[in-house]
């Protein structure tokens, strides 16, 4: 891990224990021998209130490149969730974590939160990562929600 | 514009309070004059006039400001400097005359300021050094001009030539400041203005290293000078006893903070380092000014400025300085024994802001120090854990003290205080400190030591983490905010306790808690809190622990007579509390207690099931819990899912254990699934699938007895479908609970019970005898529904799974849903038949799916052939082919066989007829989930490990007779791509090159001309795919071309 990455994620560690959105978690696994893996965290988004998600929070497991900030981090949902933007390996498809798209060295571990949890609820038909939920998403919209729903009192707050 | 009193007749008109309805084009009528050639005169003789309002001169100014942007010559930007200057100076003489007659002007004279700071950037920045202009300090021309004798406008050239280029001595400036209040004011401003500004200023320049140099070597000098002259004025005042704090005192602390926000900026461009020390030293000073008559006059302020620059940039404070406010803070020096002036201000100012519960202030002051705190983290830990301590062990005990006093602070956190909350933080970094410390650098008590405070450090958080204080805060009935503040801290604490597991381990911390919770006989609220308190931590510490491997811990709970008692007592408490009767308070603490009683539950239900009576307690707790739950409202919800997720852990993991629970547990099923029963369709079918669990363990009176429990579940569900009153909700849900009892009925991978493998094949006989015929009486009862809900996807959904339930298992493990393959062809057939295409025909080809996969070995390609017609090429054919999902859904079917079997589908009948052609002209499909799965079709199909030999001479024939339009097909396609669809192309087309390189060469060359012009990048394209092994390469090959033919720019270099 280069200096300006450990550095940068010293600091988005700082900055996040300081102010993070109510309900979020995140924090730094830990390594085999105990000590902090700044590179691999575990966090939990929680569903937005007033929308079909808002029971659960939803663990991710943020990954940053060697070379982070310049290229983004790869936030993962567990294998299989249901949701249209999320690949079946529970891979993110957002834009911000996009390094051709809307990346930038700038975006926070706070906006790459808030920006999930935004996902949950408006996914983008435009860009699917998934056959199951995108289907029902577009064509089956009862279908679509019940899963939702169950899902989240599978992550229950 | 040519008449002036027009003009201003329209500026006025412009600023009155309610404008007219044509402002917009009074707007565009002054920009218009503000842009013109005459503009620069327009503005002179708004600012001239004598009798014109504030708005008027204010306009003047803004003119000024739009001549200086659209002028670019030296010349220009002098005239406008001079004009600028001679009415900056002009206002200014009058403010200081009498301020309260020319107070209204003030507007006008920042905008001047304003507009002389941007000539000084412009004059002073790289591009236009080569310029004769040369303007230093804007401070001191400022000063030498307003303090100059009356001169007239002819005569203002000379003296401010002069003026420009002159430097004011530091005892005629201080003189000049001391002459009037109003000329002081007037120089704070300007400095305030000029530096913010500059701040604003450099957000949008990439280079201004000379206009900084200028600063640093000029304004800095003259600017701190009066700064720091103000600041100790204040004292002064202070200690003469002035009866009011003075109304200059905001105008000082704003311009201190310009040059901070300023002199850190600037560091972090590299700009070079400005010394702001003796401005701290007097701000410092200031802070700790009090008495009992005036109190703390500029404590908040200074609290607040030392706050940003903590959590900013600390390092702009010298070390003696960071010592000096180490001393007034905590009243001790870790590493020296220096004198700590002013820690007794620190005692008095905690005490004023707690006696009149200025909760805020008290807030800004916890952030400040201990932000303070971490920027010597790791000091602390090197000088507390290792040999390389340079501290006086006194002084570093006495710190310790001070810390977890702090941190013990006794007021309601989050609420009244803060200092606990921001002290996790530290505490946390300390840990985490000490864990990455090698041990060969620890002093010999260092274990110990760590320890000790870390011990401590847990006894002061457990209290603060209990739920009396979430409940202070329900009732001080203030916003939602406080609360989630709260449930923050506690999470946080979490953190902490686990971090702090590394240095305590389960011999201080786990069986700490375990033995705190298990010996605590409750009398009070307050006792459950404090269980309730440690069963929240302990649930974090055993989390990740496997019980079943850890008979020391395991030990300890048993020591722990009451452990089980009060978790259950935390749930039951909850459960008896959650009424809304009892208000929203007790609804929102009863929910935690019975989440955390629940979720403690479940981590140590591997010890629970080592106990036949804890798990009979267990399980009625839960029982009579659940009992109690009806939907009232979205507590009662909340605590019957937590119940019901808690109740299915501890039957997973006690299946074994609980067989004498089976007419209990029938019984209840029974009684929940009744359409009239309140619980949650969530309750009813993991229920089901807790008892599901039990049978599947009950094997020790044979087959027939579980079959016996099977029966009696299914004749339960079959009963309820047949009900009249069903309705579509309760039948679905019903059928939902049937699917869990087939998924509890997968043995698990590892059985604990090795007599459950022996048993296997007798079981495994029995369910292909099935003499109670429940295989019959299920695919009956799924048809009865279906004839019903035949075009209903839910439904489909569910007898899906149900049926499907056994094809995750080998042939040897026993499951009572063991359909035959023509069984549930039949099942599939029939849903085909009846099925909405859309909607329910994934489902059905899922299934299908795991059909092939299982049942494989005995199909032939005949088969295979007869599944496609019937599902795709038959009824839904066209539904299929409108739909991009259907297509897709086909394709995925295609290449599952042809992953396992591949000679099941390319010796199908329809393998030349349907399948190639037509996936061939998927090649260009707009859709990304068919681009994905077509392209992984064709690459199986050009590479695949399982063809036999018979099948490779097959393919390898078919592939080149379509290669050129398969060549085609794919470029054309992938020329249309959207970018992310590329790489999909090109792991296909790099699959091809590499089987069959001579000829993909060929239908290469032959294809792209047809697509596009652009024979050098076709070219490249050819070379490069037939060098480059890796996929990234050829990714890149592939985006290169498909950039170029596309003829769009690259986004990186």
């Amino acid at each position: 891990m280069s200096s300006l990455c450990l550095q940068r994620l010293q600091e988005e560690r700082k900055k996040w224990r300081k102010d993070h959105p109510f309900g979020f978690f995140a924090k730094p696994t830990k390594k085999a021998d105990g000590s902090m893996n700044l590179q691999k965290w575990e966090a939990g988004i929680p569903g937005k209130e007033g929308t079909l998600w808002k029971d659960g929070v939803y663990p991710v497991v943020i990954e940053y490149p060697d070379d982070y900030p310049s290229k983004p981090p790869k936030v993962k949902f567990p294998a299989g969730f249901y949701h249209p933007n999320i690949y079946p390996s529970g891979t993110v498809c957002l834009s911000i974590l996009n390094e051709d798209q809307d990346w930038r060295p700038a975006i926070t571990l706070k906006q790459i939160a808030l920006g999930i949890q935004d996902l949950l609820n408006s996914p983008n038909p435009d860009s699917p990562a998934q056959e199951p939920a995108w289907r029902a998403f577009s064509k089956n919209r009862k279908e679509y929600e019940r899963n939702v729903i169950e899902q989240a009192k599978e992550y229950t707050k | 514009m040519n008449d002036l009193q027009a003009a201003i007749n329209l500026i006025e008109t412009l600023y009155s309070p309610h404008p007219p309805s044509n402002v917009i084009e009074i707007q565009q009528q002054l920009q218009a004059a503000q842009r013109s050639e005459h503009g620069f005169e327009f503005a002179s003789q708004l600012l001239s006039k004598e009798d014109g309002s504030a708005n008027v001169t204010y306009f003047g100014a803004l003119t000024l400001a739009v001549q200086f942007n659209i002028n670019t010559t030296s010349e220009g930007l002098l005239a406008i400097l001079k004009l600028n200057m001679l009415h900056l100076m002009r206002f200014s003489k009058l403010y200081v005359l009498n301020s309260r007659e020319h107070g209204s002007r003030m507007v006008v004279i920042k905008k001047l300021m304003s507009n002389a700071a941007q000539i000084f950037f412009r004059i002073n920045s790289s591009n236009d050094r080569s310029s004769s202009l040369e303007w230093n300090n804007p401070i001191e021309t400022f000063c030498l001009l307003v303090s100059s004798p009356e001169i007239s406008p002819d005569a203002f050239n000379d003296v401010f030539t002069h003026a420009m280029s002159q430097h004011v001595p530091y005892e005629h400036l201080m003189q000049l400041i001391n002459s009037s209040p109003e000329f002081n004011v007037l120089v704070l401003l300007f400095i305030e203005v000029v530096i913010e500004d500059l701040v604003k200023h450099q957000s949008g320049k990439v280079s201004a290293s000379p206009l900084h140099a200028t600063v640093h070597e000029y304004m800095y000098i003259s600017s701190t000078a009066v700064i720091n002259q103000n600041l100790q004025s204040l004292a002064i005042a202070f200690q003469g006893k002035s009866a009011e704090k003075p109304g200059i005192s905001n105008n000082i602390f704003r311009c201190v903070n310009a040059w901070i926000n300023y002199t850190i900026m600037a560091r972090s461009k590299s700009f070079g380092t400005m010394d702001l020390s003796e401005t701290f030293e007097n701000i410092i000073r200031l802070m700790c000014l009090y008495d009992s008559t005036q109190g703390f006059p500029y404590s908040e302020t200074v609290v607040s400025i030392l706050g940003e620059i903590f959590a900013n940039d600390p390092t702009i404070l010298s070390y003696d300085l960071r010592s000096a406010i180490e001393g007034i803070f905590l009243g001790v020096s870790m590493a020296s024994n220096n004198e700590t002036n002013g820690h007794e201000w620190m005692l008095n100012y905690m005490n004023h802001l707690v006696i009149n519960q200025m909760h805020d202030e008290l807030k800004d002051l916890a952030l400040c120090v201990v932000d303070f705190l971490q920027i010597s983290n790791l000091g602390v830990c090197n000088n507390l854990f290792t040999q390389a301590s340079a501290g006086d062990s006194r002084n570093l005990d006495q710190y310790i003290k001070v810390l977890l006093q702090m941190t013990n602070f006794t007021l309601v956190p989050v609420l009244e205080e803060f200092f606990s909350v921001r002290m996790v933080d530290f505490w946390l970094d300390l840990c985490d400190g000490y864990n990455n410390l090698v041990r060969e650098t620890f002093k010999p008590e260092t274990p110990e030591l760590a320890s000790n405070l870390f011990g401590q450090v847990v006894e002061i958080y457990l209290p603060k983490t209990r739920l009396t204080n979430k409940q202070k805060i329900l009732e001080e009935g203030e916003d939602e905010t406080l609360l989630h503040e709260f449930d923050d801290f506690r999470n946080a604490v979490l953190d902490l306790i686990e971090s702090m597991w590394s240095v305590l381990g389960n011999e201080k911390l786990t069986n700490n808690l375990i033995a705190g919770i298990g010996h605590l006989t409750p009398n009070s609220g307050d006792d459950l809190f404090q269980i309730e308190a440690m069963c929240f931590s302990l649930n974090r510490l055993l989390t990740d622990m496997n019980l079943g491997d850890s008979p020391v811990i395991c030990a300890t709970l048993r020591e722990s007579t009451s452990f089980l008692t009060n978790i259950l007592l935390l749930v039951q408490t909850g459960c008896q509390q959650k009424s809304a009767a009892n208000g929203k308070e007790a609804q929102i603490l009863s929910t935690d207690f019975v989440k955390t009683g629940t979720s403690l539950l479940a981590t140590v239900a591997d010890y629970i099931k080592q106990n036949d009576e804890d798990l009979a307690n267990c399980m009625d707790i839960m029982f009579s819990s659940l009992e109690q739950c009806g939907n009232a409202d979205e507590t009662d919800i909340k605590i019957e899912l937590f119940l019901t997720k808690c109740t299915t852990k501890i039957c997973e993991t006690s299946r074994m254990k609980l067989a004498s629970y089976l007419p209990t547990f029938t019984k209840i099923q029974n009684a929940m699934v009744q359409q009239s029963s309140k619980v949650s369709d969530f309750t009813k079918q993991k229920f089901t699938r807790c008892l599901g669990y039990i049978i599947q363990d009950y094997t020790r009176d044979g087959p027939e007895a579980q079959a016996h429990y099977l029966a009696t579940v299914i004749n339960t569900i079959q009963d309820e479908i047949s009900n009249p009153q069903a309705d579509r909700a309760q039948i679905l849900c019903l059928l939902n609970c049937f699917s869990e009892l087939g998924s509890a009925m997968i043995p698990p991978e590892e059985p604990e019970d090795s007599n459950n493998l022996l048993s296997a094949a007798q079981f495994n006989e029995y369910w292909k005898a099935d003499p109670l015929h429940l295989r019959d009486v299920t695919s009956n009862l799924l048809e009865k529904v279906l004839s019903q809900f035949e075009r209903d996807s839910e439904f489909i959904e569910v007898a899906c799974l149900i049926m499907g339930k056994k094809l995750s298992l080998t042939e040897d493990e026993p499951h009572f849903l063991a359909y035959s393959m023509q069984e549930l062809m039949q099942f599939l057939l029939k849903r085909c038949v009846e099925c909405e295409p859309t909607t329910g025909l994934p489902y059905i080809v899922y299934l299908l799916g795991n059909v092939v996969s299982h049942y494989g070995a005995s199909l032939s390609s005949q088969d295979f052939g007869f599944m496609l017609s019937k599902f795709f090429l038959e009824q839904h054919r066209e539904a299929i082919a409108h739909d991009p999902d259907l297509t897709q859904m086909m394709i995925t079917f295609v290449n599952s066989v042809l992953e396992k079997r591949p000679s099941l589908v390319i010796h199908c009948e329809h393998w030349s007829t349907f399948i190639i052609p037509e996936f061939l002209g998927f090649l260009v499909s707009k859709e990304r989930f068919t681009i994905s799965a077509v392209t992984k079709f064709w690459t199986k199909v050009v590479n695949n490990k399982k063809f036999s030999r018979h099948d490779e001479v097959t393919i390898c024939e078919q592939v080149c007779a379509v290669g050129p339009q398969l060549t085609t097909q794919t470029m054309g396609g992938l020329l249309h791509a959207q970018r992310s669809d590329l790489n999909y192309y090109s792991d296909f087309l790099r699959a091809l090159v590499a089987r069959y390189p001579l000829q993909s060469k060929q239908w290469l060359t032959a294809a792209l001309p047809t697509l596009c012009d652009n024979p050098a990048t076709h070219q490249l394209l050819i070379e490069k795919l037939f060098v480059t092994r890796g996929s990234r390469a050829a990714s890149n090959a592939v985006l290169e071309w498909w950039l170029t033919c596309n003829g769009l720019p690259r986004l990186t270099s």
